[in-house]
This record gives C-alpha cells, sequence and structure tokens, in this order.
C-alpha cells in the first residue's frame, strides 16, 4: 500500500515537472512572472529593457493588456529589443510599485503601464526613479488628491472612449436594433465614458432616423469583474430572452460570458471592446476600439528616436487620442465589418462629422447624458 | 415564458457542478473523511478535461465525427485526475492521520496555482484559462429534432444549456444511491464513518474503505468541476467560484442523502439564478433596497441556516467523521 501511494505522489510530481520543462526558454527572475525574451544576437542580454505591467488582468484578456502587449512585441521585435511583462500580485497600488520595481531591477528602461490604475504607482515611482521612463495609458499620474502630476519621464496616453462607444452605438441603432445592452466592467471613467458614448451614439442614430421617443431601449449594467463570470452569464442569458438583440460588453475578459449567453440564442450578438475581437466569435459584430497597440509603437518609436528619453512634447505631456488623429474607432476591413445594413459609407460620414466637430461627444462622466428618444434603464 | 424557460435551464445548469460536488462530499464524509479539498480537486479535473479537449484530441477524425464521445472521455478525464488528485489528500488523511481540514486546504491552495502552471507550460505563458471547443453543447440534432420544429421556450429551457454532464450526473446520483443504500459495500462505508471500530471488529477494512470513500469523492468532484467548466461560457479557469464549498453546504443542507442533495442543489441553484435576475426583473418584490439582488443571494444561505437550526436534532452527519481511525481505541 505505502509503495503505491508513494509511487502516486512520485508521478504526480514528475508530471509537474514534465510540464515545467516545456518551457525552456522562461528566465524566471522575479515573483512577477516574466515572459520569453527576443532573442538579441547583436547585444549581450542585460535584462529586460522594455517592461509591461498589467493591471488587474492577463496579457490574454484579448482586449486592454493584450492590446497594450501587442504593441510592445510588435516594436520590441521589429527593433530587436528585450521586453517582458510582470503582474502585480494583487489589485493594489504596493502591489503595483512591487512589480515595477521587479521590472526597474530587471533592467528595465521604459515602464509600460496600462490603465488608470496605475496613476498613483507610476506618481510615486517617475520620481523614485527619474532614470527610469513611463508610458501611462488611461491615466495621468496623481498622488490619490487628482491633483495630476506628470514628470519628465513620463508620458501619459488618454483615448476619446465615448467617441469609441458613439460609434457602437449608433452602428446598433442605424443597423436596425433597438434592443440595446451594456455591460461594463466597474464604474472606472474609461468604461463610462464608453457606456455614455454608447447611449449617445444611439440617442444620435435615433434622431437621425426619425424614431418615436422609447422606440430604442438600453439596459445598462455593471458587472464588477473584468473576467468571466457565472452571475453575469445568467443575466446576459436573460438579457437575451428577454428580448435584448445586441450587447456592448465592455470590461476585459467579460466578453466570454456575454458571448457564451448570446451564441446560445438563434439572433443575440456582441458588440467588443479596445481591440478588434472578431476572432473571437462570428457573433461579435463590430469592435468600439481604440488604438492601443497603435499608440504603444508610436510612443516607443518615438522614445527610441529621441536616444532612449521623451522627446520635446512628449515628456511631461499628455496625448488625447481620438477620432482627430485615429485614436478610436470601428474596425473597418471586410473580416470584421459584419453589418448587414449598416454601410462603411455611413460610417464614415459619422466619423467626418466628429472630426468636423459638427457632432460632440460629451466626455463628462459625472452625470448621464441627457436623453430625449432612448429610454435608459441604468439598473437592469 | 421566456423568463420561466431561462430560469429553469439556468437552474439545472448550475445545479449540476453542485449536485456532484455534494455527492462527492457525500461518499467522502460517508466514510469518515471531511473532504474540504472539493474546490481544489474541481479545479484539478477542469483542468485536465478541459486541456484533454483542447490539446490531446481537438484535430483528430473522432473529434469531428463523435464530439459526444469525446465529450463523455473527456468526463472520464476529469474523473481519473480529479479521483488521483484526491488520493494524495487521503493518504494525508488517513495513512498519516493528518488533520484533514488543513490538508483538504492544502490541496485547495494548490490545485489553482498547478492550474496556472500547467496552462502556462502547455499553452503559453500568461494564458491560464481554457477556451473549450464550440460544438460540446448537445443540439436538438442528437435527439434527430431541429430548433424550428419546437417552440422557442422549449429549446430555451431544455436544450440550449444542455451538457453531456447533465444526463451523466442523472445517472450517477441513481447509482450513488443505490451504493449507498441497497449494496454490501455502502452500508461497509456507512459504518466507517458511524463507527470504524465497530466496523472493524467484524472484518472490515476500515482504511481500505476510506480510501475507496476519498477516491469515488476525488472521481465526482473532478467531473464536477468539468461540469462547472461547460457551464461557466464553456471556459476553464484556474478556479470554481466557490462551488466546491458551496457543494459541501448544499451537502449538509441535503442531511448526507442522495436525493436531498438533489434539493439542496436545486434549490440552492434555483435562487442564484433568481437573485442575478432581481434587478432586471420589475415584478419581483425590492422591498424599498437599491441593491435588491443582493438580499436574493443571502436568500439560500438564511434558508440552510434555519432550516439546519430547526432539524440539526435529526442531523445526520456521520458520527466518526473527521477523526483519524485509531484501532487501538476499541
Amino acid at each position: 500500500m505505502k509503495k503505491i501511494f508513494g509511487l502516486v505522489t512520485l508521478s504526480l510530481f514528475a508530471f509537474a515537472f514534465i510540464g515545467c520543462g516545456g518551457t525552456t526558454t522562461t528566465a524566471a527572475p522575479t515573483t512577477a512572472a516574466p515572459t520569453t525574451v527576443a532573442p538579441t544576437t547583436d547585444a549581450p542580454v542585460t535584462g529586460y529593457e522594455i517592461a509591461l505591467v498589467t493591471d488587474v488582468g492577463n496579457i490574454d484578456d484579448k482586449s486592454f493588456n493584450e492590446g497594450t502587449w501587442n504593441g510592445v512585441v510588435e516594436y520590441a521585435t521589429a527593433n530587436s529589443k528585450t521586453y517582458s511583462y510582470y503582474r502585480p500580485t494583487e489589485d493594489s497600488t504596493a502591489a503595483r510599485v512591487e512589480a515595477m520595481e521587479a521590472a526597474i531591477n530587471n533592467g528595465a528602461k521604459i515602464v509600460v503601464c496600462p490603465g488608470y490604475l496605475f496613476e498613483e504607482a507610476i506618481f510615486q515611482m517617475q520620481t523614485q526613479h527619474p532614470d527610469v521612463y513611463f508610458l501611462l495609458l488611461d491615466g495621468q499620474p496623481h498622488a490619490g488628491d487628482y491633483n495630476i502630476v506628470t514628470a519628465d519621464n513620463t508620458h501619459n496616453v488618454l483615448y476619446q472612449e465615448e467617441q469609441a462607444g458613439f460609434f457602437a452605438g449608433y452602428a446598433a441603432v442605424m443597423e436596425g436594433y433597438r434592443d440595446l445592452g451594456f455591460v461594463g466592467g466597474m464604474a472606472v471613467p474609461a468604461v463610462v465614458r464608453y457606456g455614455y458614448g454608447f447611449v449617445q451614439g444611439a440617442e444620435y442614430a435615433a434622431d437621425e432616423l426619425g424614431l418615436a421617443a422609447g422606440a430604442v431601449n438600453i439596459k445598462y449594467h455593471y458587472a464588477d469583474v473584468f473576467w468571466p463570470d457565472t452571475d453575469l452569464e445568467t443575466k446576459m442569458d436573460l438579457w437575451y430572452a428577454t428580448g435584448t438583440e445586441v450587447v456592448f460588453a465592455c470590461g476585459g475578459g467579460l466578453y466570454i460570458s456575454v458571448v457564451a449567453a448570446a451564441e446560445r440564442t438563434t439572433s443575440g450578438v456582441v458588440i467588443g471592446v479596445d481591440v478588434d475581437q472578431k476572432a473571437e466569435s462570428d457573433i461579435i459584430i463590430t469592435s468600439a476600439m481604440k488604438a492601443l497597440t497603435l499608440s504603444v509603437v508610436d510612443a516607443l518609436t518615438e522614445f527610441y528616436d529621441a536616444d532612449m528619453v521623451w522627446p520635446e512634447g512628449l515628456a511631461g505631456e499628455t496625448a488625447l487620442l481620438g477620432v482627430e488623429n485615429d485614436g478610436v474607432g470601428l474596425p473597418t476591413v471586410t473580416e470584421a465589418w459584419r453589418f448587414e445594413n449598416f454601410t462603411i459609407a455611413q460610417y464614415e460620414a459619422v466619423y467626418a462629422l466628429l472630426v468636423a466637430g459638427t457632432v460632440v461627444v460629451s466626455p463628462a462622466i459625472d452625470v448621464a447624458p441627457t436623453v430625449t428618444l432612448v429610454t435608459v434603464d441604468y439598473d437592469a | 415564458m421566456d423568463i420561466v424557460s431561462i430560469l429553469v435551464s439556468k437552474t439545472i445548469v448550475y445545479a449540476i457542478p453542485l449536485l456532484l460536488g455534494a455527492l462527492a462530499g457525500m461518499f467522502s464524509e460517508r466514510s469518515g473523511i471531511i473532504n474540504i479539498a472539493l474546490e481544489g480537486i474541481m479545479v484539478f479535473g477542469s483542468l485536465f478535461a478541459a486541456l484533454f479537449l483542447t490539446r490531446g484530441i481537438t484535430d483528430s477524425t473522432l473529434a469531428a465525427t463523435h464530439p459526444q464521445f469525446v465529450v463523455f472521455l473527456a468526463i472520464l478525464v476529469a474523473g481519473i485526475s480529479g479521483g488521483v488528485y484526491s488520493l494524495i489528500f487521503g493518504f494525508a488523511a488517513i495513512k498519516l492521520k493528518a488533520n484533514q481540514v488543513i490538508s483538504g486546504t492544502a490541496l485547495n491552495i494548490f490545485a489553482p496555482a498547478f492550474a496556472i502552471l500547467l496552462a502556462y507550460s502547455v499553452i503559453s505563458l500568461g494564458v491560464s484559462s481554457i477556451r473549450l471547443p464550440r460544438g460540446i453543447v448537445m443540439s436538438p440534432e442528437i435527439f434527430g429534432l431541429t430548433i424550428d420544429s419546437m417552440p422557442r421556450w422549449v429549446y430555451t429551457m431544455f436544450f440550449s444549456s444542455l451538457y453531456l454532464t447533465t444526463p451523466i450526473s442523472i445517472i450517477i446520483l441513481i447509482i450513488a444511491y443505490i451504493t449507498l443504500y441497497k449494496t454490501k459495500f455502502g452500508l461497509r462505508l456507512r459504518a466507517c464513518g458511524e463507527h470504524p471500530q465497530a466496523a472493524d471488529s467484524v472484518g472490515i477494512k476500515v482504511v481500505r474503505m476510506r480510501y475507496i470513500g476519498v477516491f469515488i469523492s476525488g472521481i465526482l468532484a473532478g467531473i464536477g468541476g468539468f461540469a462547472f467548466a461547460m457551464a461557466n461560457g464553456s471556459n476553464h479557469e484556474p478556479d470554481v467560484l466557490g462551488y466546491g464549498f458551496l457543494a459541501l453546504a448544499v451537502m449538509i443542507f441535503g442531511n448526507w442523502k442522495p436525493f436531498k442533495i438533489l434539493f439542496g442543489a436545486l434549490f440552492f441553484s434555483l435562487f442564484k439564478t433568481i437573485a442575478v435576475f432581481a434587478s432586471t426583473l420589475s415584478f419581483l418584490p425590492s422591498f424599498g433596497l437599491v441593491k435588491v439582488d443582493n438580499l436574493y443571494k443571502t436568500l439560500p444561505y438564511i434558508i440552510t441556516l434555519i432550516v439546519l437550526a430547526f432539524t440539526s436534532k435529526k442531523s445526520r452527519a456521520p458520527k466518526a467523521e473527521g477523526i483519524p481511525y485509531d484501532p487501538g481505541q476499541r
């Protein structure tokens, strides 16, 4: 008996080690998970020059972190830079600082931080490490009091999510959908801007189509998670069963739950977020994108072109990316354009109106947008 | 009707992991071992079944021609891996006479970490959740029906979330009942959980019975974990969201009896579903609360407490559970 159990235990351990053996390319310098390195043949490896620290999600969230990570990978592989990512052990500023310290100890020259959650962590780190450079997406550093202080070694990028959300809402109503849904991860600024933009877009389309008041309904919900969740899936099943036709899934990995519910129906569809999520399911009719990958590549290019410092105009500055500089939009490649009634020409027309300033999407997040034609249930 | 059908459908699909988990706990506790490691075993079973489906067999012709048979194989993989994993716990609890709560907790902590590690090494670094292949849901075509041939509510209620684990767990439930109450083995197993010294005195091998109890428990919990992954958006996560512990509550609610456990699982699942629906459905009373769904979420637990308070005199917890067997104590 004893021998048998010894063997069982032993084989389990052996199995675990065989499992480890699969990742021969992995170096394990810290507590946070690092990743494989682009081989640099011409220079000796001194560490990982470009570091990405994830927020609460992971780099495989098919959304915000992944879009940013792809930008890092794209630039680094094209230019033979070493790169790695670090995942904080928990959702706190202290853990994020720790992960950033780990990145810097491993030779990071520039730390890419996706998400407003890093605002306070970068506020600390930018003064503690003046020789390291930071790229903050979706936020601006402050000490928790919202007095923005961006040091010269930090560059911030903000996106006008309300415009991306606007296009999503506009497209949904123009396509012919009347019962819409919005699911946000949490009521954080970027997500709220998406959501309120979505409502404004639906309202604008209802006005353009001359629909009666109350013809378009929106169910609005914050799931409090950025990953798949059984409760959310159950709720989505109910939404789709009670008439909702399309849901804008806006929050990292939670789209999996929404897509799963929609796939069980005969006609339910989903709108993706942050990056073009067309590959995740055939029923993702479009995605409200922000050009994460592009803006990371652009910023890294500028950084390295200026000999590894933030050049004038980026150092200590915040870039606001919207329709004017192709920072947001819907994917217009043929495979991703899954509308039947709404055309690319219509999309480009409304896009031009936003660029021209004829149509202004309010970025306000403290009050819900005023609507007259669309009915929004904010507690659905 | 749409609402009722979706309610029934969701209640069933989430009751299955609870039912299997609670039956798993029952087999272990009836043999005298408190299996608090259900949560970890569920993760373990789900992990290997997901890897089997996505990495082991995904491109074979078998997967294309007989998808449900492949799902059946995955269920076996889940059961076996769960069973093997539970033997580690059994070894600590039975052979080493370790504290069962502590060694079970160790397994609970180990399993999610191992699930992440293995997913990282087999799939790719940073990918901890595994998307199960499409088509594991049982479509009406399998039964010779088409979606168009039935009313929409029938489709929603019975087919929209029907997985192979659902009929299999019903069969398991019936087998569990027969095994426990109608066979010699069941009687011996129960004896080991009630009074192992007495059982030993009439020649029952208590240690062996307890190993078997834990092993069955592991098999069922492993399948339960896979059922959870299928219910949870056909997506394996290194985490079963506390369903292992909820299953223990269901088991206690069901008084360690198979059919009462079925009732308990359906009851919990129903209230979990209603809780999620509460804010969307305006006809449910809101009792003047802003976030009324939180109230509904607490209901199954409150009712469990009340039921236990009134029925604890008749509670049939196995007398010897949690106590390592010591032959010298006769």
